[in-house]
C-alpha cells in the first residue's frame, strides 16, 4: 500500500492547539471522529490550505504542498483537494449548474465544456432537473448533493468531507450517506470524513482516526476500535464501559478506587472494557460464579428506541453502564436512587496494555 | 401589530411638527414653480452649462470614488491592522466637516502654494483650484465618504466562508473576489454608489471654496441656484432646484429600504 496522503499538522486554533499525523491510501475513506471542539474542522481547513500550520508537511501523491521546514506553501486554489464544508456554502447567487461549473471555470475550462461536464455530474447525482435553480430552493439532501457534486467535479486528489450531513434530518442522513457511497466509489483520490456520529463513520469509512483535544488518540480499523478503544470517548462512541488500571496478574486496580478481577493477567497499565450486557444487576447477593460483585446506587435509566432495553448507568466506586431487559427492568425496580448487585464475569472483562 | 401602546398626544403632536418641518420647504417650492415656464427656464444656455457641468462633474467625482473607495472599504473590512479605525474616522471625517472648511482645507493642500499643489504645479504645471478638476475633487471629497462606509458594511455583510469556498475549488483571491464577493456586495455596492453620486451632485461648499464660481469650469447647479437667488432669478433658481429635488426623490425610491439598513 503506498500512501497517497502524508501529512504531519501542527497548528494553533483560538487556545486548542492541534497536532495530528494522518495518512490514506489511493481511494482509502478516513473517517475522523472527535468531539465538538477536538480539532477536526481545523485540520480540514489546514489540509486544504485555509488554515496556517504552525509546524508540519503535508504530501498529497508525492507532491509536497505544504512544508513548513523550507516554507513551501501552495495556496488553496492551487491544491488537488476540494472541500465540502459542514454548512455546503453553496453560492447563492449562482445555479445549481454554475455552482457545479464553479470549480472547473477557476480551473480554467471553457464555459461550455464546463457547463456541459456540470450537466453530466448533475444528471449522475440525479439533479439535472434542478440546474436552473438557485441554492435557496434546494431541499437538505438535494443541496447536500450539490455541494458533493461540487467538490467532485474538479477531480480532487484529496476530498474532506466537514460533516456533510450534518444539517439533514435522519431519515435524509441514511439517503444522503447511500448517496455518498455510491459517489464515491469512483473516486479515485482520498477522502477524509469528519463526523461525530459513530455509525456514519463505521458505516462510510475504512479507516478512523480519533481525535480528542486536538491529538489523535487512535487510529485502526473500525473493529480495532470496537474491540479496543483506546479512551472513554472511543468506548462511549462503541457503547463499552471503559476503566483506566493498573494490572497486577488477574487483578486490576482501578484508577477511580476498587479492583476488577480479569481471566487474562496483565501487569503495568491496562485499559479495561466490559460490554454493557455483560453486567448484570440483581435485588440480592447473587450466587453464581461472578468474581466481581459489589452494591451500587442507580443513577439513571434510560430506555432504548424499542423499548425492550434498558441502560442502567451505576454510581459508586466502578460506575459501569448495565443493559438490561426492560422486564428485568420492572422486575427490580430499577429506578434512580435504587440499590443493586452489580456483578462482572472475569471472563467478561477485557483488558489489554494502555 | 395589534395592541401597540399609541403615543402620547405630546409626542405625537411634536412628531408632526416635525414632518411638517420637513414637508413645507418642498411645499413652497412646488407652490412657487413657474410651471408654464418651466422648460423655457430649464432650456436657457446657462442652465443647460450647469446642468451638463454636474451631470460630468459628479459623474466623475463618483467614478473616483469608486476607484480609490473600494480598495479602501475592502481593507478596512477584511485587513486588520493597527490604527485601522483612525484610518476608519479619518475617512469619514468629511461626513461631519463642514464643507466650507473641506474646500479651505483643500486648497491648503492642493493650491499653487499649498501642500502638494506647489509640487504639482511646479513638477507638471498642474492647477487644480478653480478648474473643473478642482470642482470634481471637492465634489469627491466630501462624497466618497458615503461610498466608503457603505461599501464597509457590504463587504463585511459577506459571509468570508464564501470566499474560502470559491479559493477551494480553484479560484485565486481575485477570482473568488469577482465571481463571489463583489455578486453578493453588489446590491450593497449599487446603494452606497448611489448615494455617493447623489451626495456629489448637490455638494456647494467645498466647491465654491476650493474650485470658485466660474461658469461653464466650476459653477455646478447648486452654485449656479445660489448665484440666481442672489441676482433675483428666483424662476431659474426653483426650476432648477427642481431637478435637484427630482433626482433626490428618485434615489430615495430607489434605495427604498436600503437607505438605513447601508449605512
Amino acid at each position: 500500500m503506498t500512501l497517497a496522503l502524508q501529512a504531519e499538522v501542527d497548528t494553533v486554533v483560538g487556545q486548542r492547539q492541534v497536532r495530528a499525523s494522518v495518512e490514506a491510501a489511493s481511494g482509502e475513506i478516513v473517517g475522523i471522529l472527535g468531539p465538538n471542539g477536538a480539532g477536526k474542522t481545523t485540520l480540514l481547513r489546514t489540509l486544504a490550505g485555509l488554515h496556517p500550520m504552525r509546524r508540519g508537511r503535508i504530501v498529497l501523491e508525492g507532491e509536497v504542498l505544504e512544508d513548513t521546514a523550507d516554507g513551501r506553501w501552495t495556496p488553496p486554489e492551487r491544491r488537488p483537494v476540494a472541500v465540502v464544508f459542514q454548512h455546503l456554502l453553496l453560492f447563492p447567487h449562482l445555479s445549481v449548474l454554475d455552482n457545479v461549473a464553479f470549480g472547473l471555470r477557476s480551473r480554467g475550462s471553457a464555459l461550455g465544456a464546463a457547463k456541459r461536464q456540470a450537466i453530466e455530474l448533475l444528471t449522475a447525482a440525479g439533479l439535472d432537473d434542478r440546474a436552473a435553480s438557485r441554492p435557496a430552493q434546494l431541499s437538505g439532501g438535494e443541496a447536500q448533493r450539490v455541494a458533493l457534486a461540487r467538490a467532485l467535479a474538479t477531480d480532487p486528489r484529496l476530498l474532506l468531507l466537514d460533516e456533510p450531513f450534518g444539517s439533514l434530518d435522519a431519515q435524509a442522513r441514511l439517503v444522503a450517506r447511500r448517496h455518498l457511497t455510491e459517489q464515491l466509489r469512483s473516486h479515485r483520490g482520498v477522502t477524509l470524513l469528519v463526523t461525530h456520529d459513530p455509525v456514519e463513520a463505521m458505516a462510510v469509512a475504512d479507516r478512523l482516526i480519533i481525535l480528542e483535544e486536538g491529538l489523535v488518540v487512535q487510529a485502526g480499523t473500525p473493529d480495532e476500535i470496537r474491540d479496543r478503544p483506546r479512551s472513554r470517548y472511543a468506548a462511549d462512541l462503541v457503547g463499552l464501559n471503559f476503566v483506566r488500571g493498573r494490572g497486577d496478574g488477574t487483578r486490576v486496580v482501578v484508577a477511580g478506587g476498587g479492583s476488577l478481577v480479569t481471566a487474562d493477567p496483565q501487569d503495568g497499565d491496562v485499559l479495561v472494557v466490559v460490554h454493557p450486557r455483560a453486567v448484570t444487576l440483581s435485588g440480592h447477593q447473587p450466587q453464581g460464579s461472578a468474581r466481581n460483585v459489589w452494591v451500587a446506587t442507580v443513577e439513571s435509566v434510560d430506555l432504548d428506541l424499542d423499548g425492550d432495553r434498558a441502560r442502567v448507568r451505576t454510581m459508586g466506586a466502578m460506575p459501569l453502564v448495565a443493559e438490561v431487559t426492560t422486564a428485568a427492568m420492572r422486575e427490580l425496580e430499577l429506578s434512580p436512587g435504587a440499590e443493586v448487585w452489580v456483578s462482572v464475569k472475569a471472563t467478561e472483562i477485557q483488558s489489554y496494555r494502555a | 401589530m395589534t395592541g401597540r401602546v399609541r403615543p402620547g398626544w405630546g409626542v405625537l403632536a411634536l412628531a408632526t411638527l416635525a414632518v411638517l418641518f420637513f414637508v413645507a420647504p418642498l411645499l413652497g417650492l412646488l407652490a412657487r414653480a413657474p410651471w408654464s415656464e418651466l422648460g423655457q427656464a430649464l432650456a436657457s444656455p446657462e442652465v443647460r452649462t450647469a446642468l451638463r457641468l454636474s451631470a460630468v462633474c459628479s459623474g466623475a467625482a463618483t467614478l473616483l470614488s469608486v476607484v480609490l473607495g473600494l480598495p479602501l472599504a475592502w481593507v478596512l473590512a477584511r485587513h486588520p491592522f493597527p490604527g485601522r479605525s483612525a484610518v476608519r474616522a479619518l475617512a469619514t471625517l468629511p461626513m461631519i466637516l463642514p464643507p466650507v472648511v473641506g474646500g479651505a482645507a483643500l486648497l491648503l493642500a492642493f493650491g499653487r502654494r499649498g501642500l502638494i499643489g506647489q509640487g504639482l504645479y511646479a513638477a507638471f504645471g498642474i492647477r487644480l483650484p478653480f478648474t473643473i478638476w478642482g470642482a470634481i475633487l471637492a465634489e469627491t471629497f466630501v462624497a466618497m465618504p458615503f461610498l466608503v462606509i457603505t461599501a464597509e458594511a457590504a463587504f463585511r455583510a459577506v459571509d468570508q466562508r464564501y470566499e474560502e469556498a470559491a479559493r477551494s475549488l480553484g479560484a485565486g483571491p481575485w477570482t473568488a473576489f469577482r465571481r463571489v464577493t463583489l455578486p453578493l456586495a453588489a446590491p450593497a455596492l449599487g446603494a452606497g454608489t448611489v448615494l455617493c453620486w447623489a451626495r456629489a451632485l448637490g455638494e456647494f461648499g467645498a466647491t465654491i471654496t476650493f474650485a470658485g464660481n466660474f461658469p461653464g469650469r466650476t459653477q455646478t447647479v447648486p452654485l449656479q441656484i445660489y448665484l440666481l437667488i442672489e441676482s433675483g432669478g428666483f424662476d431659474q433658481a426653483i426650476a432648477l432646484s427642481l431637478v435637484l429635488v427630482g433626482v433626490s426623490l428618485a434615489v430615495l425610491v430607489l434605495l427604498r429600504d436600503r437607505w438605513t439598513s447601508a449605512l
